[in-house]
């Protein structure tokens, strides 16, 4: 399924802002397993490549917008008796982003690279 | 065996008065002739009015705790978690000492003598024990000793209103200069809020073993006591096994958890989860 496109995926790779990893962190979260809200949070606060804490309101209202965009799908998941909570998992098309976002990165991981080569190239 | 009828009620916490108002709107579109009632109290009080005979379609709680706590398995099988917030402290432009109140001297400004604040009752409403477990996780959060106990003792019976919203009006007509409350409550009033840090503010998942070190004891009103641990803050919605309507009551629920009732709480200033 495919409705949309997200502002940071299949652009240029250039265009990558290091700061913004919350979408790709959380399609990276669900390549590895469906799972709720409030369990993303609390993964996405303790990866190393998200700077700062990740308020809950950003993550949620970030899972809303990945959802209408068709990166992600959600169903509401629950036992015989407890809390049901929506339960997220990642779409085909989450999976293509995520693969254009890893390219992007590694392209601008050259561009890094590169440039403190010819830095530390000039100071030593 | 349940009976259908033309009739929905609705019992929910006092917090979400204006957003079930607003999705009871959106229902009737879709319904426009089911007479719907809407009741609404603190959470603890409303379940406690469940086990006491007091029927239902759809109830909507300030914590899904207190569904596990009073209503499941007997009266709930299943309740659905579509909403959190954050406490905040809120108050208005006539609040004493409004212009100077910060995120650093807050503690300070309340326990001067001429500062009322308020809060409502743990034992019937879960803002009320999310203040008592906020004002806990400050004292370990500053390293101020006894802000907790000089807080509670302050707190004066007459500054316990029973429920959240109750704390909105005492607010707006200056019974008290602050109040913990909500931050959705407070933005449907339009008072001002100190947002508090994330550790204490209850908002977040990512605090939740931080949260679990404090605890509240409660009491009903048969002198039954239980233990409340800190946990951030959700709300919950459940058709309960007495429903006489549960068709109409999943079809309210649906409108709620939809992405058109999503908008409605974000108007609210919840945070659709």
């Amino acid at each position: 399924m495919c409705k949309g496109k997200s502002e940071h995926t299949n652009e240029g790779s250039a265009s990558v802002p290091l700061e913004k990893l919350t979408q790709p962190g959380i399609l990276l979260l669900l390549v590895k397993d469906k799972s709720h809200g409030y369990e993303l949070i609390q993964k996405l606060n303790q990866v190393e490549y998200i700077d700062g804490e990740l308020e809950a309101a950003t993550v949620y209202r970030t899972l809303r917008r990945m959802e209408q965009d068709g990166l992600i799908e959600s169903r509401w998941e629950h036992g015989e008796f407890g809390p049901a909570r929506r339960q997220y998992e990642i779409t085909d098309y989450g999976r293509e982003t995520l693969k254009h976002w890893a390219g992007g990165l590694k392209s601008r991981m050259k561009q890094i690279e590169t440039f403190l080569e010819n830095y530390y190239g000039l100071m030593d | 065996m349940c009976v259908e009828n033309n009739e929905l009620k609705i019992l929910h916490a006092g917090a979400l008065r204006k957003p079930m108002k607003e999705c009871v709107q959106m229902f009737w579109k879709r319904f426009p002739d089911v007479e719907v009632l809407l009741d609404y109290s603190g959470s603890r009080a409303c379940a406690r009015s469940v086990l006491e005979g007091k029927n239902a379609d759809v109830i909507a709680l300030a914590d899904p705790h207190v569904f596990e706590d009073m209503l499941v398995p007997r009266y709930v099988d299943v309740f659905f978690v579509f909403a959190t917030d954050q406490m905040v402290l809120a108050f208005d432009d006539f609040s004493r000492k409004s212009r100077s109140i910060d995120n650093e001297n807050w503690m300070e400004v309340l326990l001067e003598q001429d500062i009322s604040f308020a809060r409502s009752d743990h034992n019937h409403d879960p803002c009320g024990y999310r203040t008592l477990m906020l004002w806990q996780l400050a004292e370990k959060y500053y390293e101020h000793n006894d802000l907790f106990n000089n807080l509670n003792s302050k707190c004066e019976t007459n500054w316990i209103y029973p429920k959240s919203i109750d704390l909105c009006e005492a607010l707006l007509e200056g019974r008290v200069d602050y109040a913990f409350i909500y931050s959705s409550e407070a933005e449907q009033f339009g008072f001002k809020y100190l947002k508090l840090p994330n550790k204490i503010n209850l908002s977040s998942p990512a605090h939740a073993d931080y949260y679990a070190q404090v605890t509240v004891t409660l009491t009903d009103s048969n002198g039954r006591v239980s233990l409340v641990k800190g946990a951030p803050i959700e709300f919950a919605v459940a058709i309960p096994r007495t429903s006489a309507n549960k068709v109409l009551a999943n079809e309210f629920i649906r409108i709620l958890t939809s992405s058109d009732g999503e908008k409605v709480l974000e108007s609210c200033g919840l945070i659709p989860c």
